[in-house]
């Protein structure tokens, strides 16, 4: 089986401000991409994400491990590995020359990789009209709004079709509309028609649920699961979460009265109580006795099955990841 | 990547630099406007002081301001490759442009060289300007020749050097923000004592052999003596008198000088731009947003 991109035991350490110690991003990542796949990063912020991007994309050295693109070194065959992958991450101006038009912008890239004026042409047109570009097209870089320098760049994912795209967070900035229209071109166009293989980052676990064949969950520079989005769920599968709304804030009395039930995690949030427990059934009378002798009113109470959401919260947050 | 590539990317980073350039429009025509100024500020201080400076000038023919103008022609190119590699990376750098380029396919000196080419056409445009004003307000000079050409193009080539030396020094040492060491040393000794506003000879000794420190002073030296003075003549650079002794003429010295200090900080200047770029890599500061 061919993997597009294989990561191994990368490491990397940042100095931190004034060379006041050292921050260690990414603590010996691996993992393997197979050809064609849509293989998703998630993590919170400050978790390593971008860097490994940025690793990957040759803009960043690791400090060890190594890394292959289309079976390149990142840093031994550094221009081939450039060459087979297509770049596109966030900030506030995203590559884009202020001065420039979307379209001009976009033809400057493509012309970084060498692809001729004509191609470009079409390849533009046609994003014009996935990605709803024509209002911006001939718009300065300098006057569009964030969500609009977005969609200008993520048009580049449509014109430059290397082997490999390293994709972070797509949807970031988008409206609802045009954030499915995104997951449909990467689902539909991307993967399936230009067969290119995809590496994303992403906070959204409904995008990641919806596009990727399989997810690593990333925190604090360690990929701590990683697996399809519906492997993980059913690792925890047992595993389900009662939301309860009370009329006031639970006092610590409670809490600790509560924490003392057959539960996995407690997360409070003013009046609202999330409780992780493989054991519902026997909980739940537990827990409305509990809250009536406080003399609390329930405004609302529900129970379901953990989304992947709630498995990346879990894990992340993670007392119990050594349960799965 | 074969050479029309390469050259088609080097057009469309001057394409793209010219559209910067022109892009708000008054400060563009001030820009253009401030040459003719210039020019016509140096033209009255010529007429005012040359008569009491141009016997300092036999060299140079004589004329004070035909000395400055080319001097200061030469002075506006030279200065623009000390200065064009440094700020088209912090351009790029703090424009959060610069890893979106990295990351394409090519070449990332080759980036740098090709970020460079268009604040050098700028200057070229305004050194015409520059060149056609002071014909219209009496420049003469001799025609251009072979001889001239080769020496300001070595010259061009060893401030180009010094521009990817102080560049490196971006992430080398850190030295983000407009300046650096490099560049400000070989500025303030091209401005100062190279003899752009006033011929070398008034200047004390040891001046004279700081001043061989810039590529500048042989420049200003060998083209003022080709296209205004004589190519043989007396000495006019401390250094000469060696080269004098093995039956150089000054010109050549100068040529020969530059040849070597461009043989020398060509190379160096390839080399620290990559280590430069190597740092970047490795403590995650291409970008400031890392």
């Amino acid at each position: 089986m061919k993997y597009m991109i294989i990561a191994d035991n990368l490491t990397k350490r940042f100095k931190k401000e004034k060379g006041k110690g050292i921050i260690e991003a990414l603590k010996g990542i691996s993992f393997k991409v197979r050809k064609g796949e849509i293989f998703a990063i998630m993590g919170p912020n400050g978790a390593g994400k971008t860097t490994l991007l940025k690793i990957l994309s040759c803009v960043i050295r690791p400090d060890e491990g190594e890394a292959w693109i289309n079976g390149y070194h990142i840093i031994k065959e550094r221009s081939k590995a450039k060459a087979s992958c297509n770049l596109i991450i966030g900030g506030s101006w995203l590559g884009l020359h202020y001065a420039y038009t979307v379209k001009e912008n976009l033809m400057f890239f493509g012309r970084l990789y060498g692809i001729p004026k004509e191609v470009l042409l079409k390849r533009i047109e046609f994003a014009t009209e996935l990605l709803d570009l024509k209002n911006i097209l001939n718009k300065e870089a300098i006057f569009l709004s964030t969500g609009e320098m977005h969609k200008a760049i993520l048009a580049k994912m449509l014109l430059i079709k290397t082997p490999v795209l390293l994709l972070d967070e797509p949807t970031r900035s988008l409206d609802p509309v045009l954030a499915n229209k995104v997951r449909a071109i990467l689902t539909n166009i991307i993967s399936k028609e230009y067969k290119i293989t995809i590496l994303m980052t992403s906070h959204q676990a409904v995008e990641v649920e919806t596009l990727a064949d399989r997810v690593a969950f990333l925190n604090k520079g360690k990929i701590i699961a990683c697996d399809t989005p519906s492997n993980l769920k059913k690792k925890i599968r047992k595993l389900e979460k009662i939301s309860i709304k009370l009329n006031r804030v639970p006092s610590e009395k409670l809490i600790s009265k509560i924490k003392k039930l057959d539960i996995e995690k407690l997360n409070l949030n003013d009046e609202l109580i999330e409780i992780y427990t493989r054991e519902l059934e026997y909980i739940t009378p537990n827990l409305i006795e509990l809250i009536k002798k406080e003399d609390l009113k329930i405004v609302s109470l529900s129970s379901e099955r953990i989304s992947l959401e709630d498995v990346f919260k879990f894990l992340v947050e993670g007392e119990c990841y050594e349960s799965i | 990547m074969n050479l029309f590539k390469d050259l088609r990317i080097v057009y469309y980073f001057i394409k793209r630099y010219f559209r910067v350039w022109t892009y708000f429009k008054v400060n563009f025509v001030l820009e253009l406007i401030q040459v003719v100024i210039d020019l016509a500020t140096m033209a009255i201080i010529a007429s005012a002081a040359g008569k009491y400076i141009s016997y300092m000038l036999k060299a140079y023919g004589g004329d004070y301001f035909a000395f400055i103008v080319l001097g200061l022609v030469c002075n506006q190119l030279l200065s623009v490759a000390l200065t064009a590699p440094r700020s088209a990376i912090e351009d790029a750098f703090w424009g959060r442009r610069i890893e979106i380029l990295f990351s394409s396919p090519v070449n990332p000196t080759f980036l740098v060289t090709a970020f460079s080419i268009g604040p050098i056409v700028r200057e070229s445009v305004k050194t015409l300007i520059y060149l056609l004003t002071a014909i219209l307000l009496g420049l003469s000079t001799k025609p251009l020749n072979i001889l001239s050409t080769v020496v300001f193009f070595t010259g061009f080539l060893a401030c180009m050097g010094i521009g990817l030396i102080s560049a490196s020094t971006l992430y080398l040492l850190e030295a983000k923000g407009g300046s650096d060491p490099v560049n400000w040393i070989a500025s303030i000794v091209a401005r100062l004592l190279s003899g752009l506003y006033y011929p070398l000879n008034i200047l004390p000794e040891w001046c004279r052999w700081l001043s061989l420190i810039v590529p500048h002073t042989y420049v200003f030296d060998a083209e003022r003596r080709i296209l205004l003075g004589s190519v043989s003549g007396e000495s006019s650079l401390p250094i000469h008198s060696v080269f004098v002794a093995l039956g150089f003429s000054p010109v050549l010295a100068d040529l020969v000088l530059l040849a070597i200090y461009a043989g020398v900080v060509l190379p160096l200047s390839y080399y620290l731009i990559r280590k430069g770029f190597e740092k970047a890599l490795r403590d995650g500061r291409l970008s400031w947003w890392s």
